[in-house]
Formats: structure tokens, sequence, C-alpha cells
């Protein structure tokens, strides 16, 4: 057992990272084409399907872009700078990146239960939801802040003292194992394994507009997370995939800034800033208070 | 839909998983440190026509207990470039360390590597080979009065000092901090007095 506990050398596992995104990259495209073949099989292939995945990977373009001009400095300053202010001294080897990514997967859950449930990072969030499909592609649909709202997850566990690469690495392996899950063609796995991980029917449910599967099964590797913070939903009734409001358009800038265009439009709308910060603090179903009521204590 | 009970039953319950996460992995032992790869001494004839030079000005101290454990190397090395020598008068030292808790209580005696090298003005250089790949620490000190100890002075050191990593006089780094890969590490002597 004691490979478990022999010393990693960061600098290598920085090197996974990029060996494991940039192959899942290719894998997953290997696997497109399977999904486009049974699409085409069951007579589902049109202009539509092939249109929404282009817009996945402009979005996919656009999203990488804006983390390498705007949000890497911002990283390297909050995780250079909070890297000494560590709590505990964490060695690296495979038993601390294993404990360092349940860790991050619990962070994830927060992260993206938090990018449902404020309106002003679904704005960004949405885009990912905003597709009426489901396969591998969708899993690359990001909006435009979605690199930012890791951050907070990635420098709680750099205060911890995971060194800050074992922490991307950790965040990669979560991301990573989402993508894997964006596809129809997976039914039901075995029942242990649906009982303690997220997969692809868990997150079918996560991308369904179908009112009794909003805001659940929010989690990364594990689905334990849901099942224990009461937002977990077994998928019973077939997937209406896409948002309550679609955005019916698959033009890649449409579909990039639509959710910060509507959260914009509904905040400089609104009257009074109750409802000003309703539509940018609020949840997604937030609805403006009626003006009429003045028997409040002010 | 959560109430706020389960809300704040879950935060709660994530603080402390994420605290008790951090802590566990920091229990983790580290394998190296206890029973293996101890970084063997450089008595073996250095590379590069510096590091012969200096070979004759180093000394092995702690040989006695890196002997023991004679693990296959990497042969990786750490060059250190020492700067910022203010004189020519006593030694510096130079202690490599693999154990957080050896380098944190500047236990010289556990270093894995050490090495005196007598003082020269300006800028000095000295290699430690046949590392594993994995996190050191250095710790340098300036013993100009030649007592063999480093000498504070109310509270402050009153002889150079540095370590890899330190951007100031004042940083007091753990060993996490500190840590550097095998390759080249600069380190700027600090002198308070």
């Amino acid at each position: 057992m004691n490979f478990l506990f022999e010393s990693i050398n960061p600098s290598w596992v920085e090197y996974w990272d990029v060996i494991l995104n940039d192959w899942f990259f290719v894998g997953a495209l290997i696997f497109l084409t399977l999904e486009f073949i049974r699409y085409r099989m069951k007579g589902r292939l049109g202009s539509d399907i092939v249109g929404d995945t282009i817009t996945n990977y402009i979005t996919l373009a656009m999203f990488i872009g804006i983390n390498l001009l705007v949000l890497s400095g911002l990283y390297y300053l909050f995780v250079y700078g909070s890297q000494d202010f560590a709590l505990f001294d964490i060695d690296t080897n495979l038993a601390t990146i294993a404990i360092c990514i349940i860790i991050a997967d619990l962070l994830y859950y927060w992260e993206h239960r938090c990018m449902h449930r404020f309106n002003f990072a679904w704005a960004t969030h949405s885009v990912h939801h905003s597709s009426p499909h489901f396969n591998i592609s969708v899993a690359y649909r990001f909006g435009p802040m979605d690199g930012l709202w890791p951050i907070f997850g990635t420098v709680v566990m750099v205060l911890l003292g995971f060194h800050p690469i074992i922490v991307a690495f950790a965040e990669i392996v979560v991301q990573l194992y989402q993508t894997a899950l964006h596809t129809e063609m997976v039914k039901k796995l075995p029942r242990p394994v649906e009982l303690i991980f997220n997969t692809p029917s868990h997150h079918r449910v996560h991308h369904g507009s179908n009112p009794e599967y909003l805001d659940t099964n929010y989690g990364g590797i594990f689905i334990l997370w849901d099942r224990l913070f009461g937002t977990f939903a077994e998928e019973k009734t077939p997937v209406v995939y896409g948002l309550v409001k679609p955005i019916n358009s698959n033009n890649p800038l449409v579909a990039f800034f639509h959710g910060i265009y509507r959260v914009a439009k509904n905040v400089i709308m609104a009257k009074g800033w109750r409802n000003k910060a309703g539509y940018f603090f609020g949840p997604p179903e937030f609805e403006p208070v009626k003006t009429t009521n003045h028997q409040s204590s002010n | 839909m959560s109430t706020n009970k389960q809300r704040i039953n879950a935060v709660a319950a994530t603080a402390v998983i994420v605290l008790a996460g951090g802590w566990f992995a920091s229990l983790v032992p580290s394998a190296d440190a206890s029973d293996t790869g101890y970084a063997k001494p450089d008595n073996i004839a250095p590379a590069s026509p510096v590091a012969k030079l200096q070979k004759t000005l180093a000394e092995q101290v702690g040989a006695s207990q890196m002997g023991k454990h004679a693990n296959v190397p990497s042969g990786e090395t750490i060059k250190v470039s020492i700067d910022g020598i203010r004189s020519n008068r006593g030694k510096i030292y130079v202690a490599l360390f693999d154990d957080a808790k050896a380098f944190n209580s500047h236990d010289y005696g556990r270093a894995v590597g050490f090495k005196e090298l007598q003082a020269r003005t300006g800028s000095m250089e000295t290699n430690f080979p046949d590392l594993d790949i994995k996190a050191y620490a250095i710790s340098i000190f300036h013993d100009e009065n030649g007592n063999q100890s480093f000498d504070m002075l109310d509270g402050y050191p009153a002889e150079g000092y540095g370590m890899s990593r330190a951007n100031s006089a004042y940083d007091e780094l753990k060993f996490h901090q500190a840590r550097v890969k095998p390759g080249s590490v600069d380190i700027r002597l600090h002198y308070l007095q």
C-alpha cells in the first residue's frame, strides 16, 4: 500500500492535467460521432442538432478565450495570495489527491447549486442548460463567466493546504467526470452505482425543464451529496431538456450572451431597488413584488 | 424544494467534511519521510566544475543517518544560488530538508543534505545531486563569527539567513511554503544587524 503515500512532484500532476484534458476532448469527439450515428438511426439527425453542436464548440472557444485573457490572472492572484495562509501542511501523494478530489466534488456541489439559485450566476450557467439536446458536445457548452465561480472552492482548498496544482487536478477530474455523463446512450447503471455516483440518468434529470426535475442533482462525481442535502430526483418521466424559457436559437452569440442579457434587462426594467435586487440576487423563478402594498413598517 | 433548516444543516455538514478532510489529509504519512527515500549523500563526484571546486569545501554532517536507506535515486539535482553574501568571514551553512517537522523546527540534524561553504562576498553556488523527484526546502545561514551556531539577539537573527521561496527578510516560511522541486533555486541572504 506504500504507493498510496509515495510523494509525487506537483509538476508531474500538472502534466497529467494537460494529458487528461486533451485526450478526453479527443475521446469526446469520437463518442460524439457514435451519438450522431444513433441520432441518424432514430431519424433525429437534422440541421438543428448539427447547428446546436457547432454552437456548443463555439461557446467553448469563447469561454477559453475569456478564461485566458481575464480569469487566469485573477486565479493566479488569489491562489498564490492564499497559499501562504494554508491551514494544514499536506503532502502530495495518491491518498491526499483522493481526499482532495472528494473535497473538490463537495465544493463543486455547492458552486453548482449556487449557480442555479442566484440569478447573477445563473446568467452565465444557463448557457450550458440552453441546449434542447443532450449529447457529449453539450458538456462543452459554456457561458462567459462559468470559469469565475470555481474560484471560491479553489481558494478554500488552497487554504486547507492542498498544492494549487493538485487542486486544479481535482477540479479537472470532477469536471471531466461530469462531461462523460452528457449522453442519452447510457440508460441506467447498476443500482449501487446509481445510489452513490452521479450517472447519465441523474444528469439527464439535472438538465430537465420538467417542473419536478428543476433544481435537482447538482452533484459532480457523487450523487450522495444530493441525497444527503435533499436536492435529489430520480429519472422517471421522459426528460424535456433545456430552459423553462427556451432561447429557440442556434446563434452562438445568442446562446452565449442570452443569460447576461436577460438578467441585465430584468434588473434595468424592474421598478424599485427591491425588485432590482431580486432579479440580480434572487432565484431564476423570482417574480417582482406588487408595489401597491404600502402596509409595511416603513 | 429544500427548507432553510435543511440548507443550514447541509452547509454545516459541508464545513465539517471539508475541514476534517484537510486535517485528515495532513495526517497522511509521507512514505519517503518515514522509511524510504532519503537523499543520498553527495559523495559521488560532482559533474560541473563549479561543484568540483566546492566539493573540497563541502562536508557531509548528517552522513551517518543517510546511508541507512539506500533508495534508488532518480538523479535529480537542486542547484542553489546564494546571493547577497556580505563578507568573506566565516562559513555559510546550507541545509536541505525533505521533512516538514525538521524544517519547521530548524532541526539541522535531520537535514537530508548539508553543505558547509567558506563564505565569499557576493554570490555562491552549490549543488545537491542524486535527489528524488519530490519536494524539498532549503535553509541557509551565514556563521560570520564561526561559532557554528545561528546567533540571535533580542529575538531577532544576528547573522545572515535565507530560505527557499522567501521574498523578504521577514518571511517565516513553513515547509509547504518553502518547498521547491529539483532544479535551480535562488536564495537571498538577509542581515538584520
